[in-house]
C-alpha cells in the first residue's frame, strides 16, 4: 500500500529533508508538501491524505493550531498527524498527544527515527 | 554555570552537525581567520533561562550543510538558498537539543523563538564573537564555524 502523506514546513529546505528521510526510510509513500497551514487545510480538501508530518513552530499558523483545525474539519478530523520539532520541553510533547497529535519525532531525526513512528501511527507492522 | 551551559551547547552543536549532516566538527582554538561571506543564524529563548544560541557561519558551509542532509551538490544552482534555510535550521535543532538538556518544568517551561538569520560583518563583529567567552570555534568538514550562547548570566 501507498500512504498519501502531507508535509507541513515553513522551510522548503527541511521539506525536503523529511522527504528524502521518508524515502530512504522505506516507507511507500507519494509525498505532497505545503509551507504553512492554510496551505497544507487546502491540501487537505484537495486530495485524501493518510498522515500529516507538521513543523510545531511556523509562522502565522502554528502546528498545533493546524491540528486544531484539522480535528475540527469534517474531511480532516481523522487523519493522523505527527509533529516534528525541535520542542525542548517533554512535558509540552505529551501535552501535543493529549491535544491530538499522534505521535512526535524529535529533530534532529534519523530515517530509522521517522520510519518507527510512521509505522506506529499508520498501525504498519515491523519488518 | 556559564561554562556548564557553553559545555552543553558544544555537546549538542556537535550531536545535531553529526545527526543532521554527518559532519564530525573538531574544535579549534583562537585566534581563528573569519572566512568570507559570513551569516549569523540567531534564536532567542525564555524560560526558567533566557537567552539567544547563535551560529556564525559561511555562505559556503550552508550550501555543503544542504547538499549533505538532501543528499544533492553544493553547486545546484539553489545551494545559496538552501544553504541559507540550513544554517537556520542548524540553529533551530541546535537550540533545541541544548534546551532539551536542561531542567525546564511543566509551569515553566522553555519558550523558543522564530530562528534568524542576517549577515554578519566579518571585519567588525568576528574577533569579538570568537573572543567572547562563550564562544566556541570549529572546522567542519575544512569550513570555519563559530557557535555561542549568551544572556544566561
Amino acid at each position: 500500500m501507498t500512504y498519501n502523506i502531507l508535509v507541513v514546513d515553513d522551510s522548503a529546505t527541511t521539506r525536503a529533508v523529511i522527504k528524502r528521510t521518508i524515502q530512504l526510510a522505506g516507507v511507500p509513500a507519494s509525498l505532497y508538501e505545503a509551507p504553512d497551514g492554510h496551505a497544507a487545510l487546502a491540501q487537505l480538501d484537495a486530495t485524501p491524505m493518510d498522515l500529516v508530518l507538521a513543523d510545531l513552530h511556523m509562522p502565522g499558523m502554528s502546528g498545533m493550531e493546524l491540528v486544531h483545525q484539522m480535528l475540527a474539519s469534517q474531511s480532516a478530523r481523522s487523519v493522523p498527524v505527527i509533529v516534528i520539532t525541535a520542542e525542548p520541553n517533554a512535558s509540552r510533547l505529551e501535552e501535543l498527544k493529549r491535544e491530538g497529535v499522534r505521535g512526535c519525532v524529535r529533530k534532529p531525526f534519523t530515517p530509522e527515527g521517522i520510519r518507527t513512528v510512521i509505522n506506529e501511527v499508520l498501525g504498519v507492522a515491523h519488518a | 554555570m556559564l561554562r556548564t551551559h557553553n559545555a552543553s551547547l558544544v555537546e549538542a552543536f556537535v550531536r545535531v552537525l553529526e545527526t543532521m549532516a554527518f559532519i564530525s566538527p573538531e574544535p579549534r582554538e583562537a585566534p581563528v581567520t573569519a572566512p568570507p561571506d559570513l551569516l549569523l543564524g540567531r534564536i532567542e529563548f525564555s524560560g526558567p533561562l533566557r537567552g539567544a544560541v547563535e551560529v556564525v557561519a559561511s555562505e559556503a558551509f550552508g550550501a555543503l550543510l544542504a547538499a549533505n542532509v538532501l543528499g544533492t551538490s553544493p553547486a545546484e544552482p539553489d545551494a545559496a538558498d538552501r544553504g541559507r534555510d540550513a544554517i537556520k535550521e542548524l540553529v533551530n535543532v541546535t537550540c533545541g537539543a541544548l534546551l532539551a538538556s536542561l531542567a525546564s518544568s511543566p509551569t515553566n517551561p522553555f519558550e523558543v523563538n522564530i530562528p534568524r538569520l542576517s549577515d554578519f560583518r566579518a571585519g567588525e563583529q568576528w574577533t569579538p564573537f570568537v573572543t567572547s567567552r562563550d564562544s566556541a570555534c570549529f572546522d567542519a568538514d575544512g569550513h570555519t564555524v563559530a557557535i555561542r550562547v549568551t544572556g544566561l548570566d
